[in-house]
């Protein structure tokens, strides 16, 4: 593990779950969004969003359809202009320029009888010789390695198309891992999936947060799941309607309003 | 040069391979040896991203261009069908990514358009449209030596472009938020891809024809898909299919004496529900 040297204060380091987040950053330390609004013809598809989050740290953004959580999401990967500031911050609270990101889309739609095997996906990303000139063996081995990190590398060699949901999942996120990323955005990732592969999915994140030690922004409808790996949950619905541990936000007036009472 | 080819071809056992004469059988058959490995890798992507019904309306926009090329007395209206199939390519990607349209609906307005300022340029003033039936049917066997330069270019070209923009494609194919994600940029992948479709549908099209040029581009790819394993091998397999296809539909032309691009449609389509028929479920 590696500590900040000495006479360096990290800006933030906030206690999550009983375990202090931050120290093991040396690197990366916290993502800033302030005030992050998206509109699209002429309508505010989300506004005023803000939030800090910090490595090691699982936000849970939960909300209803049209809610504007994957709007967020696409807004901090660049897919669509946005008012507003994303800064990422390392430990001595200077400004990241390029912050690497990692990202699991929802449910890719992409033609099932592509012969694109789960290593050609990795080849394709992490080299830039063409795959179709063939896959070197050492990014076979480091290939193997990541999918080994979610539980996934008997599928190296299988098509992508014929992947179950779960499984491709976790490939996505295998792959998204690979450069380790400052920040982790999993945008309803096992919508879905059935209940074991969500289970499997879930445990798989919840290690992969504490090895790595990044910050992790999951927008799902899980919400049992949830109340199992997420630090903190915000309610989104246009703008933050409330930010809290998951039973406090299950409770929450707004929250009670849009999904019921089950979730207490 | 070409009399190394002649030199080489006078190997095989065929009265037209002789040293003497039929020269544009053995430039018929250098020319499918140079253009059906492009289309026939180019197609594998085309599979991929769906793009069948693209490139086939590629050679609409290519046809406006030959219209307007024979109106204006151009010696050459391939460069006025290549200009014509660009400036097609690029608008049919920029209306969709602006519009949000589906590629198909853009594609459908824009294709009608081309088809339709094609015919009415070509027939203006009473004139008639036989002239342009070669670009119709395509015409293989009337390739000059200096064509087949222009093909070697587009060869490299094409596999200079394919080496780089390989990779980017793949990802796309997946998901374009995932190749956003990356730091690519969706719309620049497809209009560097576009553009290079444009280049080498319109080449072919005189050869081709343009109503058999897409299916040489979509059936290799499509067979290919029965028996490759992963994406390396679907490029390999459809270059080859694509060129044993191509070879075999020119000895077919000639011994059956129909046109060249519709005979190479024939084997690549006879090959393609041959695998559907016989392929183990």
């Amino acid at each position: 593990m590696k500590f900040l040297p000495t006479g360096v204060r990290p800006i933030f380091h906030p206690v999550i779950s009983g375990r202090l987040v931050g120290q093991a950053c040396a690197t990366h330390c916290c993502s800033r969004l302030d005030h992050i609004g998206v509109q699209a013809g002429g309508r505010d598809l989300i506004r005023d969003v803000s939030l800090h989050l910090h490595c090691g740290e699982l936000i849970a953004i939960v909300g209803p359809n049209g809610g504007g959580k994957s709007t967020l999401l696409r807004a901090l990967i660049g897919e669509i202009p946005y008012s507003g500031k994303i800064e990422f911050l390392d430990a001595q609270g200077k400004v990241y320029l390029s912050p690497r990101l990692g990202y699991v889309p929802q449910n890719p739609r992409f033609d099932p009888g592509m012969p694109v095997t789960v290593l050609d996906l990795f080849a394709a990303t992490l080299s830039k010789f063409p795959v179709w000139l063939g896959n070197r063996r050492p990014l076979r081995q480091r290939t193997l390695e990541v999918l080994a990190a979610v539980d996934a590398d008997f599928l190296v060699d299988r098509r992508v198309g014929e992947l179950s949901g779960g499984e491709l999942q976790r490939v996505l996120l295998a792959l998204a891992l690979e450069p380790k990323p400052n920040l982790l955005l999993l945008d309803e990732p096992v919508s879905g999936v059935d209940a074991n592969g969500r289970r499997l999915f879930y445990q798989v994140v919840d290690r992969v947060r504490k090895t790595f030690d990044l910050a992790i922004l999951l927008v799902s409808h899980d919400f049992r799941e949830l109340t199992q790996v997420a630090d903190r949950m915000v309610l989104l619905n246009g703008s933050i309607q409330c930010v809290g541990k998951p039973r406090e936000v299950f409770s929450h007036e707004r929250f009670v309003e849009l999904f019921g009472r089950d979730f207490q | 040069m070409m009399e190394l080819w002649y030199s080489l071809l006078a190997f095989l056992p065929f009265e037209w391979a002789r040293p003497e004469g039929m020269l544009f059988m053995k430039h018929a058959l250098l020319a499918v040896i140079l253009i059906m490995p492009v289309l026939g890798v180019a197609g594998t992507a085309v599979v991929n991203h769906r793009m069948a019904f693209f490139s086939d309306a590629l050679g609409h926009g290519a046809f406006t261009g030959v219209a307007i090329g024979a109106l204006v007395g151009l010696a050459h209206p391939q460069t006025s069908s290549l200009i014509f199939a660009l400036i097609f390519a690029m608008l049919v990607t920029f209306v969709q990514h602006r519009s949000g349209m589906s590629r198909d609906t853009v594609i459908g307005a824009l294709a009608s358009f081309c088809v339709a300022a094609g015919i009415f340029l070509a027939t203006w003033g009473g004139r008639s449209i036989s002239r342009l039936a070669n670009f119709l049917v395509g015409d293989l066997l009337s390739v000059a030596p200096m064509d087949l330069g222009i093909a070697l270019a587009v060869f490299f070209g094409f596999f200079l472009v394919w080496v780089f923009l390989y990779n980017r494609l793949l990802l796309l194919g997946v998901s374009s938020s995932l190749s956003i994600s990356r730091g690519h940029s969706p719309v620049w992948i497809e209009v560097v891809f576009a553009g290079l479709l444009a280049v080498i549908v319109t080449f072919s099209l005189q050869w081709l024809g343009l109503l058999t040029v897409n299916a040489c581009l979509v059936l290799p790819a499509a067979t290919a898909r029965f028996f490759a394993k992963d994406a390396r091998s679907h490029v390999w397999w459809s270059c080859c299919l694509a060129l044993v296809a191509g070879v075999a539909g020119v000895l077919m032309s000639w011994y059956a004496g129909a046109v060249a691009g519709a005979s190479i449609v024939m084997v690549l389509a006879l090959g393609f529900f041959l695998t559907i028929l016989l392929r183990r479920r």
